[in-house]
Protein backbone atom coordinates (compact mmCIF):
# COMPACT_ATOMS: atom_id res chain seq x y z
CA UNK A 1 0.00 0.00 0.00
CA UNK A 2 1.24 3.55 -0.60
CA UNK A 3 1.67 6.18 2.06
CA UNK A 4 -1.66 7.57 2.33
CA UNK A 5 -0.26 11.24 2.03
CA UNK A 6 2.21 11.27 -0.40
CA UNK A 7 0.81 8.70 -2.18
CA UNK A 8 4.55 8.20 -3.37
CA UNK A 9 6.55 5.87 -1.46
CA UNK A 10 5.36 2.37 -0.14
CA UNK A 11 3.75 3.16 3.56
CA UNK A 12 5.34 1.53 6.42
CA UNK A 13 3.80 3.09 9.39
CA UNK A 14 0.96 2.39 10.50
CA UNK A 15 -1.26 4.71 12.65
CA UNK A 16 -4.33 3.95 14.31
CA UNK A 17 -6.00 6.74 15.81
CA UNK A 18 -9.34 6.56 18.77
CA UNK A 19 -10.77 9.83 19.61
CA UNK A 20 -13.86 9.67 21.54
CA UNK A 21 -14.41 5.72 20.51
CA UNK A 22 -13.89 6.27 16.83
CA UNK A 23 -11.05 4.62 15.36
CA UNK A 24 -8.99 6.08 12.10
CA UNK A 25 -6.37 4.03 10.41
CA UNK A 26 -4.18 5.81 8.33
CA UNK A 27 -0.80 3.91 6.61
CA UNK A 28 1.91 6.37 6.19
CA UNK A 29 5.70 6.41 5.04
CA UNK A 30 8.64 6.88 7.24
CA UNK A 31 9.23 10.63 6.22
CA UNK A 32 5.39 11.38 5.92
CA UNK A 33 4.81 9.96 9.53
CA UNK A 34 8.34 11.93 10.97
CA UNK A 35 7.32 15.36 9.16
CA UNK A 36 3.37 15.07 11.04
CA UNK A 37 5.23 14.40 14.08
CA UNK A 38 4.32 11.10 14.69
CA UNK A 39 7.74 9.95 15.35
CA UNK A 40 8.25 12.41 18.23
CA UNK A 41 4.45 12.42 19.52
CA UNK A 42 5.16 11.99 23.05
CA UNK A 43 7.36 15.21 23.29
CA UNK A 44 5.69 17.55 21.40
CA UNK A 45 1.95 17.56 22.93
CA UNK A 46 -1.24 17.26 21.68
CA UNK A 47 -0.66 20.09 19.43
CA UNK A 48 0.83 18.11 16.99
CA UNK A 49 -0.48 14.44 17.82
CA UNK A 50 -4.10 16.51 16.50
CA UNK A 51 -2.35 18.02 13.76
CA UNK A 52 -1.06 14.62 12.64
CA UNK A 53 -2.89 14.43 9.65
CA UNK A 54 -2.74 17.60 8.71
CA UNK A 55 -1.16 17.06 5.60
CA UNK A 56 -3.85 14.70 4.39
CA UNK A 57 -6.03 17.49 3.86
CA UNK A 58 -3.83 20.47 3.03
CA UNK A 59 -2.29 22.47 5.54
CA UNK A 60 -5.23 24.50 7.05
CA UNK A 61 -3.33 25.45 10.54
CA UNK A 62 -1.21 28.24 8.35
CA UNK A 63 -4.52 30.10 7.24
CA UNK A 64 -6.56 31.07 10.31
CA UNK A 65 -9.81 32.32 7.97
CA UNK A 66 -10.03 29.33 7.03
CA UNK A 67 -10.44 28.28 10.78
CA UNK A 68 -13.32 30.13 11.35
CA UNK A 69 -15.36 29.41 8.05
CA UNK A 70 -17.75 26.81 9.03
CA UNK A 71 -20.30 24.66 6.95
CA UNK A 72 -23.60 26.23 7.19
CA UNK A 73 -25.27 22.47 7.13
CA UNK A 74 -23.06 20.65 9.86
CA UNK A 75 -21.11 23.23 11.70
CA UNK A 76 -17.72 21.41 10.53
CA UNK A 77 -14.77 24.05 9.47
CA UNK A 78 -12.01 22.36 7.76
CA UNK A 79 -9.93 21.39 10.40
CA UNK A 80 -12.74 19.26 12.03
CA UNK A 81 -12.48 17.21 8.68
CA UNK A 82 -8.47 16.99 9.08
CA UNK A 83 -8.70 16.38 12.80
CA UNK A 84 -11.31 13.69 11.93
CA UNK A 85 -10.35 12.40 8.33
CA UNK A 86 -14.60 12.86 7.86
CA UNK A 87 -16.01 14.98 5.91
CA UNK A 88 -19.19 15.94 7.88
CA UNK A 89 -21.84 16.24 5.14
CA UNK A 90 -22.33 16.50 1.20
CA UNK A 91 -22.90 19.59 1.45
CA UNK A 92 -18.83 20.49 3.03
CA UNK A 93 -17.48 19.16 -0.39
CA UNK A 94 -18.84 22.55 -2.17
CA UNK A 95 -18.13 25.04 1.36
CA UNK A 96 -14.60 23.38 1.27
CA UNK A 97 -13.72 22.07 -2.46
CA UNK A 98 -10.72 24.27 -2.51
CA UNK A 99 -9.17 23.36 0.53
CA UNK A 100 -10.65 19.28 -0.44
CA UNK A 101 -9.59 18.90 -3.95
CA UNK A 102 -5.93 18.62 -3.97
CA UNK A 103 -6.36 16.19 -0.92
CA UNK A 104 -8.68 14.21 -3.38
CA UNK A 105 -6.58 14.21 -6.35
CA UNK A 106 -3.67 12.44 -4.11
CA UNK A 107 -6.38 9.63 -3.06
CA UNK A 108 -7.70 9.18 -6.48
CA UNK A 109 -5.46 10.69 -8.96
CA UNK A 110 -8.17 12.50 -10.79
CA UNK A 111 -10.92 14.74 -9.44
CA UNK A 112 -13.93 13.70 -12.38
CA UNK A 113 -16.33 11.42 -11.78
CA UNK A 114 -17.18 8.59 -14.54
CA UNK A 115 -19.19 6.14 -13.86
CA UNK A 116 -22.92 5.89 -12.68
CA UNK A 117 -24.97 9.06 -13.22
CA UNK A 118 -22.11 10.95 -14.75
CA UNK A 119 -22.04 12.53 -18.18
CA UNK A 120 -18.40 10.65 -19.17
CA UNK A 121 -19.70 8.10 -20.20
CA UNK A 122 -16.44 5.58 -20.15
CA UNK A 123 -13.52 5.47 -18.58
CA UNK A 124 -11.25 5.22 -21.57
CA UNK A 125 -13.07 7.90 -23.08
CA UNK A 126 -12.92 11.74 -21.72
CA UNK A 127 -15.49 12.43 -24.51
CA UNK A 128 -18.68 14.51 -23.19
CA UNK A 129 -21.67 12.68 -23.97
CA UNK A 130 -23.93 15.40 -22.19
CA UNK A 131 -26.53 15.13 -24.87
CA UNK A 132 -27.25 11.67 -24.11
CA UNK A 133 -27.51 12.48 -20.63
CA UNK A 134 -29.35 15.68 -20.85
CA UNK A 135 -32.27 13.64 -22.90
CA UNK A 136 -32.25 10.87 -20.68
CA UNK A 137 -32.84 13.28 -17.50
CA UNK A 138 -35.72 15.57 -19.53
CA UNK A 139 -37.20 11.87 -19.78
CA UNK A 140 -37.12 11.43 -16.32
CA UNK A 141 -38.44 14.75 -15.43
CA UNK A 142 -40.94 14.24 -17.72
CA UNK A 143 -41.73 11.21 -15.82
CA UNK A 144 -41.34 12.97 -12.01
CA UNK A 145 -43.99 15.85 -13.44
CA UNK A 146 -46.50 13.25 -14.72
CA UNK A 147 -46.23 11.11 -11.20
CA UNK A 148 -45.98 14.65 -9.67
CA UNK A 149 -43.10 14.08 -7.60
CA UNK A 150 -41.81 17.72 -7.82
CA UNK A 151 -39.27 18.08 -5.34
CA UNK A 152 -37.54 15.09 -7.62
CA UNK A 153 -38.43 17.33 -10.71
CA UNK A 154 -36.99 20.42 -9.25
CA UNK A 155 -33.66 18.60 -8.69
CA UNK A 156 -33.88 16.94 -12.19
CA UNK A 157 -34.27 20.42 -13.89
CA UNK A 158 -31.61 22.12 -11.93
CA UNK A 159 -29.06 18.92 -12.86
CA UNK A 160 -30.49 19.99 -16.60
CA UNK A 161 -29.92 23.01 -16.33
CA UNK A 162 -26.33 23.17 -15.16
CA UNK A 163 -25.73 20.93 -18.25
CA UNK A 164 -26.95 22.85 -20.54
CA UNK A 165 -24.74 25.79 -19.32
CA UNK A 166 -21.85 23.63 -18.86
CA UNK A 167 -22.30 22.82 -22.08
CA UNK A 168 -23.01 25.98 -24.10
CA UNK A 169 -19.37 27.21 -22.40
CA UNK A 170 -17.76 24.12 -23.74
CA UNK A 171 -18.87 25.03 -27.24
CA UNK A 172 -18.98 29.15 -26.84
CA UNK B 1 -5.69 -19.32 -20.46
CA UNK B 2 -8.22 -22.16 -19.90
CA UNK B 3 -6.51 -25.27 -17.62
CA UNK B 4 -7.76 -28.19 -17.66
CA UNK B 5 -7.85 -28.28 -13.97
CA UNK B 6 -10.82 -25.81 -14.03
CA UNK B 7 -13.91 -27.73 -13.21
CA UNK B 8 -16.58 -24.60 -12.42
CA UNK B 9 -16.96 -21.50 -14.65
CA UNK B 10 -17.19 -19.27 -11.95
CA UNK B 11 -13.20 -20.98 -10.69
CA UNK B 12 -14.84 -21.28 -6.95
CA UNK B 13 -11.91 -23.35 -5.81
CA UNK B 14 -9.94 -20.51 -5.84
CA UNK B 15 -12.05 -17.87 -6.32
CA UNK B 16 -14.48 -18.32 -2.76
CA UNK B 17 -17.09 -14.87 -3.30
CA UNK B 18 -17.10 -11.34 -5.40
CA UNK B 19 -18.40 -9.00 -3.43
CA UNK B 20 -19.73 -5.60 -4.59
CA UNK B 21 -20.10 -2.46 -2.30
CA UNK B 22 -21.72 0.92 -3.08
CA UNK B 23 -21.92 3.65 -0.41
CA UNK B 24 -24.37 6.03 -0.63
CA UNK B 25 -25.76 9.26 1.32
CA UNK B 26 -28.92 10.91 2.22
CA UNK B 27 -28.64 14.99 0.73
CA UNK B 28 -30.22 16.56 3.46
CA UNK B 29 -28.67 14.85 6.79
CA UNK B 30 -25.30 15.23 8.07
CA UNK B 31 -22.88 12.19 7.32
CA UNK B 32 -23.19 9.40 10.12
CA UNK B 33 -20.15 11.18 12.19
CA UNK B 34 -22.15 14.15 12.53
CA UNK B 35 -25.79 13.01 13.53
CA UNK B 36 -26.94 12.48 17.04
CA UNK B 37 -28.75 9.72 17.84
CA UNK B 38 -32.20 11.21 17.42
CA UNK B 39 -30.93 12.04 13.84
CA UNK B 40 -29.24 8.53 13.50
CA UNK B 41 -32.63 6.99 14.30
CA UNK B 42 -35.11 9.05 11.64
CA UNK B 43 -32.30 8.22 8.93
CA UNK B 44 -32.51 4.33 9.96
CA UNK B 45 -36.51 4.78 9.99
CA UNK B 46 -35.90 6.68 6.27
CA UNK B 47 -33.83 4.70 4.74
CA UNK B 48 -35.14 1.48 6.33
CA UNK B 49 -38.75 2.22 4.65
CA UNK B 50 -37.23 3.01 1.40
CA UNK B 51 -35.09 -0.42 1.09
CA UNK B 52 -37.88 -2.40 2.39
CA UNK B 53 -40.38 -0.71 -0.62
CA UNK B 54 -37.54 -0.51 -2.93
CA UNK B 55 -37.27 -4.68 -2.65
CA UNK B 56 -40.91 -5.43 -2.49
CA UNK B 57 -40.13 -4.18 -6.10
CA UNK B 58 -37.64 -6.05 -7.01
CA UNK B 59 -39.42 -8.74 -5.48
CA UNK B 60 -36.76 -9.74 -2.87
CA UNK B 61 -37.94 -9.19 1.30
CA UNK B 62 -35.57 -8.12 3.67
CA UNK B 63 -35.37 -8.53 7.07
CA UNK B 64 -34.69 -5.88 9.87
CA UNK B 65 -31.93 -5.88 12.79
CA UNK B 66 -31.55 -2.93 14.52
CA UNK B 67 -28.13 -3.88 15.54
CA UNK B 68 -28.50 -1.78 19.49
CA UNK B 69 -30.78 -5.12 20.02
CA UNK B 70 -28.34 -7.57 18.87
CA UNK B 71 -26.56 -9.71 20.76
CA UNK B 72 -22.77 -9.46 20.92
CA UNK B 73 -22.18 -13.04 19.48
CA UNK B 74 -25.05 -12.84 16.70
CA UNK B 75 -23.04 -9.48 15.69
CA UNK B 76 -19.92 -11.34 15.56
CA UNK B 77 -21.89 -13.79 13.51
CA UNK B 78 -22.93 -11.53 11.04
CA UNK B 79 -19.56 -10.39 10.57
CA UNK B 80 -18.22 -13.84 10.45
CA UNK B 81 -20.62 -14.47 7.89
CA UNK B 82 -19.70 -11.02 5.88
CA UNK B 83 -23.11 -9.75 5.91
CA UNK B 84 -21.77 -6.62 7.44
CA UNK B 85 -18.20 -5.15 8.69
CA UNK B 86 -16.29 -5.50 11.46
CA UNK B 87 -16.49 -1.53 12.16
CA UNK B 88 -20.19 -2.13 12.18
CA UNK B 89 -19.93 -4.37 15.30
CA UNK B 90 -17.42 -3.07 16.65
CA UNK B 91 -18.49 0.53 16.87
CA UNK B 92 -21.86 -0.79 17.94
CA UNK B 93 -20.75 -3.00 20.62
CA UNK B 94 -19.08 0.51 22.34
CA UNK B 95 -22.51 1.49 22.59
CA UNK B 96 -22.15 5.13 20.54
CA UNK B 97 -23.37 4.62 17.65
CA UNK B 98 -27.56 4.54 17.72
CA UNK B 99 -29.32 3.94 14.31
CA UNK B 100 -27.37 1.33 12.84
CA UNK B 101 -29.79 -1.43 11.17
CA UNK B 102 -28.56 -4.21 8.76
CA UNK B 103 -31.61 -5.14 6.70
CA UNK B 104 -30.67 -8.97 5.08
CA UNK B 105 -32.46 -10.40 1.91
CA UNK B 106 -34.00 -13.53 2.41
CA UNK B 107 -31.64 -15.09 0.17
CA UNK B 108 -28.65 -13.33 2.69
CA UNK B 109 -26.82 -12.58 -0.47
CA UNK B 110 -27.85 -8.22 -0.27
CA UNK B 111 -27.20 -7.01 3.04
CA UNK B 112 -27.79 -3.00 3.31
CA UNK B 113 -26.11 -1.20 6.33
CA UNK B 114 -27.50 1.74 7.65
CA UNK B 115 -25.52 4.55 9.12
CA UNK B 116 -22.53 2.69 8.82
CA UNK B 117 -19.43 5.01 7.34
CA UNK B 118 -22.01 6.32 5.36
CA UNK B 119 -26.04 6.08 5.67
CA UNK B 120 -26.25 3.23 3.14
CA UNK B 121 -24.38 0.48 2.19
CA UNK B 122 -25.47 -2.15 -0.29
CA UNK B 123 -23.72 -4.95 -0.70
CA UNK B 124 -24.08 -8.11 -2.75
CA UNK B 125 -22.17 -11.22 -2.25
CA UNK B 126 -22.23 -13.83 -4.93
CA UNK B 127 -20.32 -17.44 -4.92
CA UNK B 128 -17.19 -17.84 -7.15
CA UNK B 129 -16.28 -15.38 -9.51
CA UNK B 130 -19.15 -13.90 -10.65
CA UNK B 131 -18.78 -9.61 -9.75
CA UNK B 132 -21.00 -9.19 -13.01
CA UNK B 133 -24.00 -10.27 -11.25
CA UNK B 134 -23.14 -8.49 -7.98
CA UNK B 135 -22.86 -5.35 -9.71
CA UNK B 136 -26.46 -6.28 -11.39
CA UNK B 137 -28.18 -6.82 -8.43
CA UNK B 138 -26.43 -3.98 -6.06
CA UNK B 139 -26.76 -1.32 -9.34
CA UNK B 140 -30.88 -2.45 -9.83
CA UNK B 141 -31.34 -2.11 -5.96
CA UNK B 142 -29.36 1.17 -5.50
CA UNK B 143 -31.88 2.72 -8.59
CA UNK B 144 -34.82 1.60 -6.96
CA UNK B 145 -33.79 3.22 -3.15
CA UNK B 146 -33.01 6.10 -5.10
CA UNK B 147 -35.96 6.17 -6.69
CA UNK B 148 -37.21 6.74 -3.40
CA UNK B 149 -34.83 9.18 -1.35
CA UNK B 150 -32.88 11.97 -2.34
CA UNK B 151 -29.19 11.10 -2.79
CA UNK B 152 -26.32 13.17 -1.83
CA UNK B 153 -24.47 13.41 -5.94
CA UNK B 154 -22.38 15.74 -7.49
CA UNK B 155 -22.04 16.45 -11.39
CA UNK B 156 -17.72 16.34 -10.37
CA UNK B 157 -17.76 14.17 -7.53
CA UNK B 158 -19.81 11.53 -8.21
CA UNK B 159 -21.88 10.28 -5.22
CA UNK B 160 -20.61 12.15 -1.97
CA UNK B 161 -19.14 9.93 0.86
CA UNK B 162 -18.30 10.27 4.71
CA UNK B 163 -14.16 9.25 3.33
CA UNK B 164 -13.43 11.16 0.84
CA UNK B 165 -11.46 7.43 -0.35
CA UNK B 166 -14.67 6.18 -1.55
CA UNK B 167 -16.25 9.63 -3.85
CA UNK B 168 -17.30 8.75 -7.45
CA UNK B 169 -18.65 5.62 -7.87
CA UNK B 170 -19.16 4.82 -4.28
CA UNK B 171 -18.12 1.40 -4.94
CA UNK B 172 -15.74 -0.83 -3.61
CA UNK B 173 -15.76 -4.57 -5.88
CA UNK B 174 -13.39 -7.14 -4.34
CA UNK B 175 -13.11 -10.72 -4.41
CA UNK B 176 -11.79 -13.36 -1.80
CA UNK B 177 -9.32 -15.62 -3.40
CA UNK B 178 -7.59 -18.86 -1.78
CA UNK B 179 -4.02 -18.68 -2.60
CA UNK B 180 -2.04 -21.14 -1.04
CA UNK B 181 1.18 -22.32 -3.74
CA UNK B 182 1.60 -18.33 -4.28
CA UNK B 183 1.58 -18.01 -0.14
CA UNK B 184 3.54 -20.90 0.65
CA UNK B 185 5.84 -20.16 -2.62
CA UNK B 186 6.07 -16.54 -1.08
CA UNK B 187 5.59 -15.20 -4.57
CA UNK B 188 1.96 -13.47 -3.08
CA UNK B 189 4.14 -10.71 -0.92
CA UNK B 190 5.74 -9.81 -4.16
CA UNK B 191 3.11 -9.52 -5.97
CA UNK B 192 0.44 -8.07 -3.70
CA UNK B 193 3.49 -5.36 -3.47
CA UNK B 194 2.44 -4.72 -7.37
CA UNK B 195 -1.30 -4.73 -6.61
CA UNK B 196 -0.93 -1.60 -4.29
CA UNK B 197 0.49 0.03 -6.85
CA UNK B 198 -1.84 -0.34 -9.87
CA UNK B 199 -4.55 0.59 -7.84
CA UNK B 200 -5.81 -2.47 -6.15
CA UNK B 201 -5.89 -3.36 -1.93
CA UNK B 202 -5.29 -6.51 -0.83
CA UNK B 203 -6.33 -7.14 2.64
CA UNK B 204 -7.56 -10.25 5.10
CA UNK B 205 -9.91 -12.79 5.59
CA UNK B 206 -12.41 -10.28 7.26
CA UNK B 207 -11.48 -6.75 4.56
CA UNK B 208 -9.91 -3.65 6.47
CA UNK B 209 -7.47 -4.05 9.30
CA UNK B 210 -8.04 -7.63 9.51
CA UNK B 211 -5.07 -10.70 8.98
CA UNK B 212 -4.91 -13.47 6.11
CA UNK B 213 -6.68 -16.40 7.56
CA UNK B 214 -6.18 -19.69 5.94
CA UNK B 215 -3.97 -18.08 2.95
CA UNK B 216 -7.11 -16.32 1.93
CA UNK B 217 -6.82 -12.58 0.77
CA UNK B 218 -9.39 -10.27 -0.06
CA UNK B 219 -8.45 -8.24 -3.53
CA UNK B 220 -10.52 -4.52 -4.08
CA UNK B 221 -10.01 -2.02 -6.33
CA UNK B 222 -8.79 1.33 -4.41
CA UNK B 223 -10.01 4.16 -7.01
CA UNK B 224 -13.55 4.92 -6.74
CA UNK B 225 -12.99 8.58 -8.93
CA UNK B 226 -12.44 8.57 -11.96
CA UNK B 227 -13.15 5.17 -13.20
CA UNK B 228 -16.41 3.98 -13.62
CA UNK B 229 -18.27 1.06 -12.41
CA UNK B 230 -17.61 -0.84 -15.41
CA UNK B 231 -13.91 -0.48 -15.69
CA UNK B 232 -12.98 -0.93 -12.31
CA UNK B 233 -14.90 -4.20 -12.71
CA UNK B 234 -13.06 -5.25 -15.93
CA UNK B 235 -9.56 -4.32 -13.96
CA UNK B 236 -10.36 -6.24 -11.67
CA UNK B 237 -11.50 -9.46 -13.42
CA UNK B 238 -8.32 -9.29 -15.44
CA UNK B 239 -5.94 -9.42 -12.53
CA UNK B 240 -8.12 -11.87 -10.93
CA UNK B 241 -8.22 -14.04 -13.92
CA UNK B 242 -4.26 -13.60 -13.98
CA UNK B 243 -3.73 -14.44 -10.52
CA UNK B 244 -5.72 -18.04 -10.56
CA UNK B 245 -3.71 -18.49 -13.54
CA UNK B 246 -0.30 -17.92 -11.45
CA UNK B 247 -1.89 -20.09 -8.45
CA UNK B 248 -3.14 -22.97 -10.91
CA UNK B 249 0.89 -22.77 -12.10
CA UNK B 250 1.95 -22.69 -8.69
CA UNK B 251 0.18 -25.42 -7.75
CA UNK B 252 1.77 -28.24 -10.40
CA UNK B 253 5.21 -26.82 -9.56
CA UNK B 254 4.67 -27.51 -6.16
CA UNK B 255 2.70 -30.80 -5.83
CA UNK B 256 5.35 -33.00 -6.25
CA UNK B 257 7.22 -31.84 -3.11
CA UNK B 258 7.12 -34.51 -0.42
CA UNK B 259 6.87 -31.69 2.52
CA UNK B 260 3.69 -30.45 0.32
CA UNK B 261 2.15 -33.66 0.43
CA UNK B 262 2.88 -34.75 3.61
CA UNK B 263 1.27 -31.30 4.94
CA UNK B 264 -1.81 -32.26 2.57
CA UNK B 265 -2.21 -35.37 4.17
CA UNK B 266 -1.35 -34.82 7.51
CA UNK B 267 -4.06 -32.03 7.13
CA UNK B 268 -6.73 -34.55 5.92
CA UNK B 269 -6.16 -37.22 8.63
CA UNK B 270 -6.46 -34.34 11.62
CA UNK B 271 -9.85 -33.03 9.62
CA UNK B 272 -11.31 -36.78 9.90
CA UNK B 273 -9.66 -37.57 13.17
CA UNK B 274 -9.16 -34.78 15.97
CA UNK B 275 -11.67 -34.29 18.76
CA UNK B 276 -10.37 -30.73 19.62
CA UNK B 277 -9.94 -28.18 16.57
CA UNK B 278 -9.16 -24.45 17.19
CA UNK B 279 -10.51 -21.79 14.52
CA UNK B 280 -7.26 -21.19 12.92
CA UNK B 281 -5.73 -24.96 13.07
CA UNK B 282 -9.18 -25.60 10.70
CA UNK B 283 -8.69 -23.00 8.47
CA UNK B 284 -4.95 -24.11 7.85
CA UNK B 285 -5.64 -27.62 7.36
CA UNK B 286 -8.68 -26.91 4.91
CA UNK B 287 -6.39 -24.95 2.89
CA UNK B 288 -3.93 -27.70 2.73
CA UNK B 289 -6.87 -30.25 1.93
CA UNK B 290 -7.87 -27.36 -0.85
CA UNK B 291 -4.16 -27.32 -2.21
CA UNK B 292 -4.25 -31.22 -2.08
CA UNK B 293 -7.81 -31.88 -4.01
CA UNK B 294 -5.89 -28.86 -6.77
CA UNK B 295 -2.55 -30.20 -7.41
CA UNK B 296 -3.99 -34.08 -7.59
CA UNK B 297 -2.34 -34.80 -4.50
CA UNK B 298 -5.89 -36.36 -2.76
CA UNK B 299 -7.19 -39.20 -4.97
CA UNK B 300 -9.85 -40.60 -2.22
CA UNK B 301 -13.06 -38.61 -1.76
CA UNK B 302 -13.35 -35.31 -0.32
CA UNK B 303 -15.81 -32.95 0.37
CA UNK B 304 -17.27 -31.12 -2.54
CA UNK B 305 -15.37 -27.25 -3.45
CA UNK B 306 -19.15 -25.80 -2.29
CA UNK B 307 -18.68 -27.89 0.99
CA UNK B 308 -14.91 -26.63 1.47
CA UNK B 309 -16.27 -22.92 0.67
CA UNK B 310 -19.07 -23.18 3.33
CA UNK B 311 -17.24 -25.01 5.75
CA UNK B 312 -15.15 -21.76 6.02
CA UNK B 313 -18.31 -19.78 7.56
CA UNK B 314 -19.25 -23.08 9.33
CA UNK B 315 -16.04 -23.25 11.78
CA UNK B 316 -16.40 -19.33 13.13
CA UNK B 317 -16.54 -19.00 16.43
CA UNK B 318 -19.46 -16.46 16.42
CA UNK B 319 -21.20 -19.44 13.83
CA UNK B 320 -20.88 -21.94 16.11
CA UNK B 321 -21.90 -20.46 19.14
CA UNK B 322 -24.94 -18.90 17.76
CA UNK B 323 -25.63 -22.69 15.39
CA UNK B 324 -25.57 -24.74 18.23
CA UNK B 325 -26.82 -22.38 20.93
CA UNK B 326 -23.64 -22.23 23.05
CA UNK B 327 -22.96 -18.20 25.11
CA UNK B 328 -22.38 -19.49 27.89
CA UNK B 329 -19.72 -22.47 26.88
CA UNK B 330 -15.76 -22.53 27.52
CA UNK B 331 -13.39 -22.01 24.58
CA UNK B 332 -12.97 -26.34 24.76
CA UNK B 333 -16.76 -27.05 23.85
CA UNK B 334 -16.27 -25.46 20.92
CA UNK B 335 -13.06 -26.66 19.79
CA UNK B 336 -15.02 -29.49 20.46
CA UNK B 337 -17.98 -28.83 18.36
CA UNK B 338 -15.55 -27.12 15.54
CA UNK B 339 -13.71 -30.74 15.30
CA UNK B 340 -17.58 -32.49 15.25
CA UNK B 341 -18.36 -30.70 12.16
CA UNK B 342 -15.45 -30.84 10.45
CA UNK B 343 -15.15 -34.64 10.79
CA UNK B 344 -19.22 -35.37 9.47
CA UNK B 345 -18.29 -33.66 6.56
CA UNK B 346 -14.87 -35.44 6.02
CA UNK B 347 -16.15 -39.47 7.20
CA UNK B 348 -17.38 -39.74 3.12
Amino acid sequence: MLCQKCNLKEANTYVKRIINGKVSEYHLCNECAEKMGYSNMMSTGFKDFSNLLGGLFGEPSSDSLMQIKRCPCCGNSISDIVNSGKVGCAECYSVFKRELMPSIKKIHGNTVHCGKGSTVKNGDSKQNDTEFVIKDLKQKLADAVEKQQFELAAQLRDRINSLENKEDKNNG
Amino acid sequence: MADNNITNLTQNDIVISSRVRLARNLKSYPFPNKLNDRAAADVAEIISNAVISAGEEYGKSFKRYDMTKLSNYEALSFMEKHYISPEFVSETKSGNKKGRVLLLSEDKKISVMINEEDHIRIQVITDGLDLREAYTIADKLDYLISKRLDIAYDDRLGYLTECPTNLGTGMRASVMLHLPALTRTKTFDRISANLNKLGFAVRGYNGEGSRSQGNIYQLSNQVSLGLSEQNAIDNLYSITNQLVDYERGAVSDISGDIYVKDAVFRALGILKNARLITKDEAMNYLSDVRLGVAGGIIKSKVPSTDILNRLLTDVQPAVIIIAKHLENKEETDIDEIRADILRKEFDI
